[in-house]
């Protein structure tokens, strides 16, 4: 008995209450003085939990009654007992202003510093609005043409393809073509990838899936401003001067686009392969733009036809969006040696013409887009030389790759493949198509025979210090040379603007000496009524990107035209009841997307199937609808803590001692309550909220209310 | 595919675990080994585990509240040894034991069981203990006999063994047709009607408390005694069929019959009987209103009441915060036997009656009584407050209920003149929105909330809300407003003196004068 006390006395003096509880009760009931002395003296200690000072005090009751003559028994129990301190009480009703999900809330300025948004209902422009959404809605954040993703995957899941496809027809321009060959930056933001949480929702395919479910009518949109009178010549028909052109269109402006090619599309249609995008996909998509009014003049090469100096002159503004045609070729011994291409060139000839003389042992220099685009559709160029079972000949196509020799062409790239910009599953198709992808080697001479090429030299290398772009940098093992024979180089090692085309009189005053534009990434350049669009602006990137860049760039357009800013961006907030979703959908597991077998897999034939209908609503289910806002009215919340207890993630709902606050009013930090009275607000923390609602079913009072949040851009009138 | 619906995680745990557990293996086990799924189960057998770790509360089923001397010794011996020498009267006419070792946990169930009392859907997603009215029994107004229908309902195996309800499910049977059942805010509540010597009865459902409350509607008019059964029989399996198991905030009977209405519950009923194949439906009158009509909401604060058997009387003893020491216990015992009829009665407001006393020895009683120092005055008024155990030990409650109780009865209770002039009030003190001290239907209930505070942190306080009954066809309380802990007594006293100054006259009862001048206009005098 006395070990046990004593044993007690130690975890009760090293703060393990409940253990010292436990071990006093093992021996019986409780009742002598002395257990119950020390299981009051426990609770007492502790004072952790909302029941401590009363079971401290009923313990020292019975310690006692029991016989105790421990004076602080006495006193645990008098100071158990709460006083009667106030002799005035102020009996005013709580003032609900926020409200539970089933209440309406007005448009006004929100009345409390801790919540999320500065107004309750409406449209509000404050930086913490804009910083909300940024955080709130990762996939938009990361879109750089701030595509609405939960917006459109809501209208796919409710079976609106329509309207989820005119979502992203606003936003992005081009919805069918970006659903096939996007970048993707919004995937790897998806909070449904965050850890823990699964795999990110398949924004790009459902974006897909409501071009391919939707009526099949061309869409034109409802332009933003009457004519303007304005007229705009944009140089360049690739996705940055067709979204430029498009959002100048819609904003009033006559818009001529001069495109130096037969056909408009730039990069879609002279580098991306047909079976990656489909060229009735492209011209649909164009097809939208110009029913706005655009027109699309080819095979007019600003600079020979006319200068940018004429054209400046006979339009009140150009935008220039020509993109990035210049081949950054590696300075290699060798280099004058035949079968040396850039990649672009290869793409484009393919492209324009079906198909191209290609050797027999092909090599891809490169880790990004356009090496990936290189090193399929040359393993779709090969002599058909492969000997099919007779039982498969019937369904292999004739150009089908099974019908290539394997090996016949590799990939080769100086970093690891986590450098590697390519699209999500892309590496995945690599090795399916059996096209090899030998990583950390980077070339060091091509080696020729009679002015042909036989074979190259690589050295091994290893990833050193991080480079300008984030990456780690490439660094050469010495000795590790080796040799491959090669009969054809495809360089996938980037581009750049080209400006040689600028005439003189202009040229000084807009690009610099190493060939690039003065202004850099910046919409205006050097010069008055001149603009730039994409990645003829910041080099080569992705489509995406020079969507984005491009709008952006229009809107500085319209500024400098119409002297004033004539497009407004606000956060809409709308009072919802129930945002539709149940637990179970965050447990879908990723649809994959259904693709070709290698037996069709040929030149002109697309990969990628596409989801049927009920798949692309599947998928879009799993989307965690982060637009939604949940939050807790404060006033209203008694502090039950049940949403506390309810809640699916660690952090997601949080006992609040304060928040902080910058001079913003944006909330950029809290403190945590560590005791009952210290906790000033239950708060649910947005950031790691997955919009599950456990919160909202748990609230007996209803003070938790649900809200849309979106971005919207609109013309000010 | 879609994502369908799957079962929640409590919902797979009652068609996994068996909850009749072996509690003398469960003794043996360390806790640790005990599954949270496991624990919450315990509440079918009536065992909770209390807000301190190491310790449980064990809630015992004694249908209509009504236990002999016997029975009640036993409570008290086992509350002796393994209670901490303490016994709890809950509002639904109970007794809870609190802080049961794990060891003990087979002790308590197996020492009631001696004497005939369960603990078996003493809690969970099951049939509760059926409650009547104290007057059960003995009352003067009784009609027909509502403790014989109580007894039917608690020994139906078909009713008992219903242990996979969405939710949890509560009965009620009134012996007149009054309020004091509580009828209203039941799952079905049954109250009898008298017609040309044959008794039959009213059939009410769908009223349930808890955050979002609910009155009952008025199913049926008269059901035939012999129907009594198959019909809380038929509105189990309608409420395992139905209630909604997704979302546990919404699932008990009261929403279903919100959303069926009357008529169709009424039909659904029917269907299942017809199921069944129960015989003589057509018997059944559906309600020709559904709005209830129900007679007076409380007794008028009589310490002694006469019985219907005129030789005898009811005595009434008011229980401080329903808590009952040892020595208490037994002396009430001794006296029940001694001086009574050997009957202890649980009120759904705490307190004890003592019935079948013979009427001469009654005024003996009551003197033995206050030489114990019980009370016997102030029943249904002011000292007569209802409160559950708050902060002290449950886990669900925001407020320290049991305090402010002290405080109250401290401050206005002693004032004997004061209550007196307020006449009947019900204080009804719930800690957290589950209203198990039924603050929704008090003339004033106070429900435990925190308020931020100017310190930047939060004070612990009341929802204050007035009005609420169970007469005619009921009222939830409104909401008045918040107010922090420490400003509890001189807030309840404004309310009081408001009501004082502007009723209408002496005979205006409190929740008439909330009805008359409105909660706007409330809230106007108080500020």
């Amino acid at each position: 008995m006395k070990q046990l006390l004593n044993e007690a006395e130690e975890l009760i003096n090293a703060g393990q209450c409940d253990e010292a509880v436990e071990l006093l009760c093992r021996q019986g009931v409780p009742e002598d003085a002395r257990i119950c002395e020390l299981i009051a003296l426990a609770h007492h200690q502790r004072e952790a939990t909302r029941g401590d000072v009363f079971s401290a005090a009923v313990f020292a009751g019975r310690a006692l009654t029991l016989g105790s003559t421990n004076p602080l028994m006495q006193e645990i129990i008098h100071s158990s007992k709460r006083k009667n301190t106030a002799s005035d009480a102020h009996l005013a009703p709580q003032d609900y202003t926020l409200g539970g999900w089933d209440e309406t809330r007005e448009a006004v300025d929100a009345p409390l510093d801790s919540c999320a948004l500065s107004k309750l209902n409406g449209k509000a422009d404050a930086p913490k609005d804009f910083d909300w959404l940024g955080k709130n809605i990762p996939c938009q954040k990361a879109c750089p043409a701030a595509t609405d993703i939960p917006g459109y995957l809501s209208a796919i899941y409710e079976g609106r393809h329509e309207e989820a496809y005119n979502i992203n027809l606003r936003d992005n321009i081009f919805p069918a073509v970006l659903g096939r060959v996007c970048a993707r930056p919004c995937e790897s933001e998806c909070r449904h990838g965050w850890e823990g949480l699964g795999e990110p929702v398949a924004i790009c395919f459902s974006k897909r899936s409501a071009a391919d479910f939707k009526q099949q009518d061309l869409v034109t949109l409802n332009k933003w401003f009457e004519n303007s009178g304005k007229r705009v010549a944009v140089v360049g028909s690739g996705v940055a001067g067709l979204a430029a052109a498009r959002q100048l269109a819609l904003l009033g402006h006559a818009v001529i686009v001069y495109e130096k090619h037969s056909v408009p599309g730039g990069m879609l249609n002279q580098g991306i392969p047909v079976f990656r995008l489909p060229r009735d996909i492209i011209a649909k998509e164009i097809e939208q733009i110009t029913a706005l009014g655009v027109e699309i003049v080819c095979n007019a090469e600003i600079g020979k036809t006319i200068t940018l100096s004429e054209l400046t002159e006979q339009n009140d503004a150009v935008v220039m969006a020509a993109g990035t045609l210049r081949p950054n070729l590696l300075d290699l011994p060798g280099q004058e040696l035949e079968g040396i291409r850039h990649g672009l060139d290869f793409l484009l000839d393919v492209n324009d013409n079906g198909t191209t003389d290609i050797g027999e042992k092909v090599v891809v220099i490169g880790g990004g887009f356009t090496a990936m685009d290189c090193a399929r559709t040359a393993r779709r160029l090969g002599a058909t030389t492969v000997q099919i079972e007779e039982s498969l000949a019937n369904k292999t196509a004739p150009g089908s790759i099974l019908r290539m020799p394997k090996g016949n062409v590799n990939v080769w790239y100086r970093r690891s493949t986590d450098e590697m910009l390519v699209t999500p599953g892309e590496l995945e198709e690599l090795e399916h198509e059996h096209i090899p992808l030998e990583t950390m080697v980077t070339p060091k001479a091509y080696i020729g025979e009679n002015g042909t090429m036989k074979a190259m030299q690589f050295i091994r290398t290893e990833l050193g210090a991080p480079d300008a772009s984030g990456r780690r940098r490439p660094v050469e093992i010495e000795g590790s040379e080796f040799e491959i024979p090669v009969d054809t180089v495809l360089l996938a090692t980037g581009q750049f603007p080209e400006t040689n085309w600028i005439d003189e009189a202009l040229k000084s005053e807009l690009a610099g000496e190493d060939g690039w534009l003065k202004s850099g990434s910046a919409y205006a350049t050097a010069k008055d009524k001149i603009f730039a669009a994409g990645d003829y602006a910041t080099g080569a990137s992705s489509l995406i990107q020079a969507i984005g860049h491009a709008k952006e760039s229009v809107r500085a357009v319209d500024q400098f035209l119409m002297g004033k800013v004539r497009l407004k961006d606000s956060v809409k907030i709308e009072d919802v009841t129930d945002s539709g979703r149940i637990r179970e959908m965050d447990a879908v597991p990723l649809q994959p997307m259904p693709t070709l077998e290698l037996e069709q897999r040929d030149l002109p034939t697309e990969v990628e199937l596409g989801f049927d209908e009920e798949t692309s609503i599947d998928e879009a289910q799993r989307c965690y609808q982060c637009h939604y806002k949940y939050e807790i009215d404060s006033d209203k919340c008694i502090y039950c803590d049940w949403c506390v207890k309810a809640k699916p993630r660690p952090d997601c709902i949080l006992k609040i001692k304060s928040l902080h606050h910058d001079d913003e009013g944006r909330i950029v930090g809290w403190d945590i309550a560590k005791k009952a009275d210290e906790v000033n607000m239950i708060w649910i923390n947005q950031d790691d909220c997955i919009r599950c609602g456990a919160c909202v079913a748990a609230c007996p009072v209803d003070a938790i209310s649900i809200q849309k949040v979106s971005l919207v851009t609109e013309p000010v009138q | 595919m879609k994502a369908q619906p799957d079962l929640m995680q409590v919902e797979k745990d009652k068609l996994a675990i068996d909850p009749d557990f072996d509690f003398r293996e469960i003794a043996k086990r360390p806790f640790e080994d005990i599954t949270p799924n496991e624990l919450a189960m315990f509440k079918w057998s009536g065992v909770y585990h209390q807000l301190q770790p190491s310790f449980f509360m064990i809630r015992i089923v004694t249908p209509g509240g009504r236990m002999t001397t016997t029975q009640f010794n036993r409570a008290i011996d086992l509350g002796e040894k393994y209670a901490q020498d303490e016994l709890c009267i809950t509002t639904r006419q109970t007794l809870q034991y609190h802080w049961i070792r794990q060891e003990d946990i087979c002790k308590i169930i197996e020492g009631m069981a001696e004497v005939g009392i369960t603990t078996k859907n003493g809690c969970g997603d099951v049939p509760r203990n059926i409650i009547g009215d104290s007057l059960a029994g003995s009352g003067p107004d009784q009609v027909g006999d509502s403790l014989k229908l109580i007894r039917w309902m608690a020994d139906d195996d078909e009713i008992q063994n219903q242990r996979n309800l969405p939710r949890k499910h509560k009965i009620s049977v009134a012996s007149s047709n009054d309020a004091l059942a509580q009828t209203l805010m039941n799952c079905q509540g049954w109250v009898p009607v008298e017609r040309g010597g044959v008794v039959g009865w009213k059939y009410h459902a769908g009223g349930g408390l808890g955050a979002r409350p609910y009155l009952a509607k008025l199913i049926f008019d008269w059901v035939p005694e012999e129907l009594v059964l198959p019909v809380t029989r038929a509105a189990i399996e309608a409420f395992r069929r139905h209630g909604d198991r997704r979302k546990r905030t919404h699932s008990r009977l009261k929403v279903v019959v919100d959303q069926m209405g009357a008529k169709k519950f009424g039909d659904v009923l029917i269907d299942l009987m017809k199921e069944k194949n129960v015989q003589g439906l057509k018997s059944i009158e559906y309600a020709k209103d559904p709005i209830p009509a129900i007679g007076r909401m409380s007794i008028n604060g009589e310490a002694v009441i006469p019985q219907k058997d005129a030789s005898k009387s009811i005595v009434r003893v008011l229980i401080p915060r329903s808590e009952l020491k040892t020595p208490e216990s037994r002396t009430l015992s001794k006296l029940a036997d001694e001086l009574g009829g050997g009957i202890i009665m649980f009120t759904n407001r705490q307190n004890i009656e003592l019935h079948d006393v013979p009427n001469e020895n009654v005024d003996a009683l009551v003197a033995a009584l206050h030489e114990a120092d019980f009370t016997t005055e102030g029943h249904e008024h002011l000292p007569d407050i209802v409160a559950c155990v708050g902060t002290t030990m449950c886990k669900m409650a925001v407020s320290d209920s049991p305090d402010a109780y002290h405080r109250l009865y401290a401050a206005l209770a002693t004032d004997e003149k004061y209550w007196k002039s307020i006449g009947t009030l019900r204080i009804n003190i719930t800690g957290c929105p589950n209203n198990c001290a039924h603050a929704w239907i008090a003339d004033i209930g106070l429900r435990g909330t925190r308020t931020r505070n100017a310190n930047g942190g939060s004070t612990e306080g009341y929802s204050i809300l007035v009005g609420g009954k169970l007469s005619e066809a009921g009222r939830i309380s409104e909401y008045l407003c918040d107010v922090p802990n420490d400003e509890i007594v001189p807030a309840i006293r404004k309310v009081l003196d408001t009501y004082l100054e502007n009723r209408s006259s002496d005979d205006e009862q409190f929740t008439d004068f909330c009805e008359r001048i409105g909660i706007e206009q409330f809230q106007e005098y108080v500020k």
